[in-house]
């Protein structure tokens, strides 16, 4: 099963954001992160996560900094800001809202 | 077998380099960006090769995973606009409606003019459409320019204010000031990431613009004046190539730039010959559009493209 690229698009910052309300991370370990959470289902084309992650940042959802990672090479980290927190929550209150539709429509 | 993973290893090293210069050459990213898009794809090739591919076959699987630099910068370019982050819609419609009055205040001025309608009596109402189009269509570059025309006009209100003339001014002069001090605080870029870097060239260019434009309609109406037509009318296409040079994200855009810079250099110094200045005045108020034009260039050639794009002026 292959998800469309609408959906891969608008899931992509609140999966972004539940991962990083675990602690701060970084671009290659996000990506891998997102594929075993999605059993595979979920793939991206690695590069779009930047840009996502940029426009968080803008948004002031996220925050990056600069930390030597376990290779010895500067690595950009993101973590979570208060905002975040209260966008993923706003997030999850919509997906929930619409998985529960699907559910109910599917059912009936 | 140790050289020849050295030369692969090397071999690695350009693919890598080749592929962080293809995106860097297409998209306007800081150094930052890049190092982490590169850090991205040598743990990919780590990892492949790990898993058993050779190192030519982990360079293609990784850069088909992290994408091709075309659609990478094309990815990047569509997440971040490529002068200013769009502004409010409120703020917006409230800098086109001082756009439309500034115009119109421009336009009674030209026919107050009639029949002798000078370049400039159609030049800055033209200017002043264009500008308002691209401000209420929200083009990225639309921002940026006028903040940077209007701050220039504001500072001079300002400075008035603190050293009044001995002679009052017409009524037009006042409204212009009260439109430009308007647009300053709309359009002024509040947040550190308002503008990108080439957003602020944009800004600086337009700055100096109302200054060297004034020049060359001094020097050709005021015959026995100081400032000679000739630098005067360079500066000015000089300094219309390096906007539009900046506005297509081009880096040969600090050429003409600097060209703008000399020519300004050179009126201020026709002007000091014919007038007596103080050097401070000369320093820190006559040289300012230089200064504004000299970090406009180092922008330009530092953000720029090799190559001029088009696209840059509707995203």
């Amino acid at each position: 099963m292959k998800i469309s690229k609408d959906l891969v698009a608008a899931s992509a910052a609140p999966l972004l954001l539940a991962i990083l309300r675990r602690g701060p991370s970084y671009g290659y370990a996000l990506i891998q992160e997102v594929r075993t959470l999605s059993g595979g289902a979920l793939e991206w084309s690695e590069g779009m996560l930047y840009p996502v992650l940029h426009r968080l940042e803008d948004q002031e959802l996220i925050e990056s900094y600069q930390e030597r990672g376990d290779n010895g090479r500067m690595r950009k980290y993101y973590r979570l800001r208060p905002a975040g927190k209260k966008a993923l929550a706003d997030e999850r209150k919509q997906w929930d809202a619409v998985t529960a539709a699907l559910a109910r429509a599917w059912a009936s | 077998m140790e050289r020849e993973d050295d030369d692969r290893d090397a071999a690695l090293d350009a693919a890598i380099a080749r592929y962080r210069a293809d995106v860097a050459e297409r998209a306007a990213l800081a150094a930052t960006d890049l190092d982490e898009l590169e850090d991205h794809l040598r743990a990919l090739v780590d990892d492949l090769r790990a898993a058993g591919r050779t190192c030519d076959a982990a360079f293609d699987e990784a850069v088909r995973r992290l994408g091709e630099p075309r659609a990478l910068a094309r990815e990047y370019r569509r997440r971040r606009p490529e002068f200013s982050a769009p502004a409010p819609r409120a703020t917006t419609w409230s800098a086109a409606t001082l756009v439309a009055g500034l115009i119109a205040v421009a336009v009674h001025h030209a026919f107050r003019n009639a029949p002798v309608v000078g370049l400039f009596d159609v030049a800055w109402p033209a200017m002043g459409a264009v500008l308002f189009v691209a401000l209420v269509t929200r083009l990225s570059w639309a921002r940026p320019l006028l903040f940077g025309f209007a701050a220039f006009s504001a500072h001079q209100t300002v400075l008035r204010l603190i050293f009044p003339p001995p002679v009052s001014l017409p009524l037009e002069i006042h409204l212009y000031e009260v439109g430009f001090v308007g647009l300053v605080l709309f359009l002024a870029p509040w947040r550190r990431d308002t503008f990108t870097a080439p957003g602020w060239a944009l800004a600086l260019c337009a700055s100096a613009f109302a200054v060297v434009m004034s020049d060359l309609e001094t020097a050709r109406s005021w015959t026995d004046g100081p400032l000679s037509v000739a630098p005067a009318t360079a500066g000015a296409i000089l300094l219309l190539a390096g906007l539009a040079g900046v506005a297509t994200r081009a880096r040969w855009a600090a050429v003409p730039l600097l060209g703008t810079a000399a020519m300004q250099v050179t009126a201020i110094l026709e002007v000091r010959a014919a007038y007596y200045a103080p050097i401070g005045y000369t320093l820190l108020r006559a040289a300012l559009p230089v200064y504004a034009l000299l970090g406009a260039a180092v922008i330009a050639w530092r953000t720029g493209r090799t190559r001029v794009d088009l696209g840059a002026l509707v995203r």
